[in-house]
């Protein structure tokens, strides 16, 4: 992101009382520290181990995802090297797989005085090793930046199956895929419980597309909505747990509230257009969405009862799919430009837009990371739609899914 | 005297039967003429039929027509509501065009006066206070939004009250006082919320922030569990903005 800083206006007197100088700096980029991380030392090969495991290459994919680090991997512990790199800290580690589990070793060192600042030990079965990794991924940005990281969060989102569109779970990375639908239906638009313990979305399952809510850890599904109308996008209200979705109950769609066991539905909007994509601010009191009541698909914002509606975008044709950052200062949403969709943010209040994707392809379904730092996305830019993360000011964009077919991400609280 | 009455009766027996017989006689004409009329009148109701129906024909017709002129109609005015918002969709987007440039221009009038100040010109200072007084109130209107969006009311509160007393003729007035009223409400400060919509409604009634303020108020009273001012206000709000989202929303929560 381009970061324009008006630093001050100085007044200097000189002469003149009224003289004045304006002094105006710019600069791009936010500071990254730099951070080496070492190939852990393998200890003992166990006869059922595969040796694959590599939890410093995780926490590296996780160090360079995070957008707050410059990477270094090295084979090697190399102190010369990282002083004459400037580098402040570095991770080191072992691994231990003779006993049948994985146990690993990781420590965070300053690179000057060589102190330990942190240290953790996982004694884990092969197939949670990524997770262990990515525990001490967020320790380590915790005790840099004194903010918890995102390296254990989960995607949901949609993926194309043999027949329909299945709702699956993934690690923030793009690991280890979990179906939460697995029914040859067609399953769209998940959304997370603020607890993450359960998916909302809209699902044909029973012919006519209603919202259900499944847990993820018991399989238990629930239909929340009884009507045969198209009921979709439901977002949660992190703070009461309540649910806005759209539904075209009344003829056309508009956004309806109910509380997160599908009762007491209220209506929230009343124009004759389309309105969809609802999203809840941060602190659960406002809700943002799509609509095309002036001709064309525009955001606006709205409280929790419906009332206060202002119109957010003004620039560009085609504006849909509106985000709340954790911060609750923008909004990223997808904006059409010259034929196909990019991610875009505005500013709450003041409205300054920011265009973050520019490649081809269509870019759609941004979501927030919990820290703010990051937006999840579909693109097609590199053929069928695949996961992307960037930083939230457009910077760094990552793949992290292939195959294509995955639509509609959000990116779990933590 | 008794044969008296017996002659009487007699004549008036020998008269009633003779015009017994003069009657008879006119009912025999009068039933020939019955029939001609009864073939007149069958052949006039055959023919008033034949109107019946071709004027219910008509009428169908006519019927058919007003429909069609109906349903023409409707997709009309529809299109026409629908043209209608287009339009002020493209005002909404002008006037955002319009405060765009404006912005712009306050900032090079900034730039201008410090560049004469610096030539040892001053006369510029007026405009330019203004000019700053007018960013400032966005710029702290922002942060004091931030602050609600953070959750922190009370601070938030505070810093729309203290805009709201120093700029009370800036377009942002009317939402500063709003906003406080937010603060209170969010927090289920019911009467406290209560007294800051009020005055929204009663010093800024021509504001864009009536209609939600009105809403909120009823909202209040429901908090307070008064149903009778509730729908007091709400039915206030429907005849004072009866176009307005929240008056939509008033009429679905009172049934009317």
């Amino acid at each position: 992101m381009l970061l324009l800083l008006l630093i001050a206006i100085s007044v200097i007197q000189v002469s003149s009382p009224a003289e004045e100088l304006f002094l105006e700096s710019t600069s791009s980029g936010i500071p990254k520290m730099d951070i080496a991380v070492v190939d852990f030392v393998r200890k003992n090969l166990g006869p059922g181990s595969t040796g694959a495991a590599k939890p410093h290459e995780v926490i590296v994919n996780d160090l360079k995802l995070s957008g707050r680090f410059n990477v270094f991997p090295m084979n090697t512990l190399d102190t010369v090297t990282m002083h004459k790199k400037n580098i402040a800290v570095f991770i080191e580690g072992t691994i231990d797989q003779s006993k049948g589990n994985t146990i690993f070793e990781c420590f965070l060192h300053d690179a000057y005085s060589l102190n330990l600042i942190t240290g953790k030990r996982f004694n884990v079965k092969d197939n949670a090793v990524r997770k262990a990794a990515h525990l001490f991924s967020d320790e380590v940005v915790y005790q840099l930046f004194g903010e918890k990281g995102i390296a254990t969060t989960k995607i949901v989102c949609t993926m194309r199956g043999p027949k329909g569109k299945d709702v699956c779970v993934l690690d923030y990375d793009g690991y280890n895929p979990v179906y939460i639908t697995r029914n040859n239906y067609i399953n769209l638009t998940p959304a997370w419980s603020p607890d993450n313990q359960a998916v909302y979305y809209t699902s044909y399952r029973d012919k006519t597309p209603a919202l259900y809510k499944t847990f993820i850890y018991t399989g238990q599904t629930v239909r929340l909505t009884p009507n045969a109308m198209l009921n979709f996008s439901p977002t949660s209200n992190p703070i009461d747990s309540r649910i806005a979705f759209a539904s075209t109950v009344h003829g056309n769609s508009e956004i309806y509230i109910m509380e997160g066991d599908g009762t007491d539905i209220a209506r929230l909007t009343f124009q004759g257009s389309i309105e969809s994509s609802p999203c809840f601010s941060p602190n659960g009191y406002e809700i943002t969405f799509t609509s095309d009541r002036t001709g064309s698909p525009q955001i606006y914002i709205m409280d929790s009862e419906g009332t206060n509606v202002r119109r957010l975008t003004f620039e560009g044709k085609y504006n849909a799919s509106p985000s709340w950052s954790p911060k609750g200062d923008k909004i990223a949403y997808q904006s059409m430009v010259e034929g196909v969709f990019n991610i875009c943010t505005i500013d709450i209040e003041g409205g300054a837009v920011q265009q973050l994707t520019t490649k081809s392809g269509n870019n759609e379904h941004p979501s927030f990371s919990a820290d703010g730092r990051l937006i999840m996305f579909s693109s097609t830019r590199a053929g069928a739609s695949d996961l992307y993360i960037m930083n939230a000011d457009g910077s760094n964009q990552t793949r992290i899914t292939t195959g294509g077919g995955y639509e509609f991400p959000e990116w779990s609280g933590r | 005297m008794k044969e008296n009455v017996k002659k009487i009766v007699l004549a008036a027996v020998a008269g009633a039967c003779l015009l017994t017989g003069c009657a008879g006689q006119v009912a025999v004409v009068n039933r020939a003429e019955w029939e001609q009329q009864k073939q007149e009148i069958a052949a006039l109701k055959a023919g008033i039929g034949g109107l019946q129906t071709s004027v219910e024909k008509l009428h169908d017709e006519e019927m058919k027509q007003l429909k069609l002129i109906n349903a023409d109609l409707r997709v009309l005015f529809s299109d026409l509501s629908r043209n209608l918002n287009v339009v002020s969709g493209k005002l909404e987007e002008n006037q955002y065009n319009l405060e765009k440039l404006s912005k712009t221009t306050t900032q090079l009038t900034e730039r201008k006066f410090v560049v004469r100040s610096v030539a040892g010109r001053d006369s510029l200072l007026q405009d330019t206070v203004v000019a700053e007084d007018k960013v400032d109130v966005q710029k702290l209107f922002k942060i004091a939004r931030e602050d609600f969006n953070a959750k922190d009311y009370e601070r938030a509160r505070k810093e729309f009250e203290e805009l709201n007393a120093k700029f009370p003729d800036d377009n942002l007035a009317d939402d500063c006082r709003y906003w406080a009223a937010e603060c209170y409400y969010v927090q289920k400060k019911y009467k406290e919320a209560l007294e800051q919509y009020r005055e929204v409604v009663e010093k800024y009634p021509t504001g864009d922030m009536g209609p939600a303020a009105m809403f909120k108020m009823g909202l209040c009273y429901k908090g307070l569990s008064d149903k009778k001012n509730m729908e007091k206000t709400w039915t206030d709000l429907i005849s004072k903005y009866p176009n307005s989202d929240e008056a939509m929303q008033a009429k679905a929560r009172t049934g009317n």
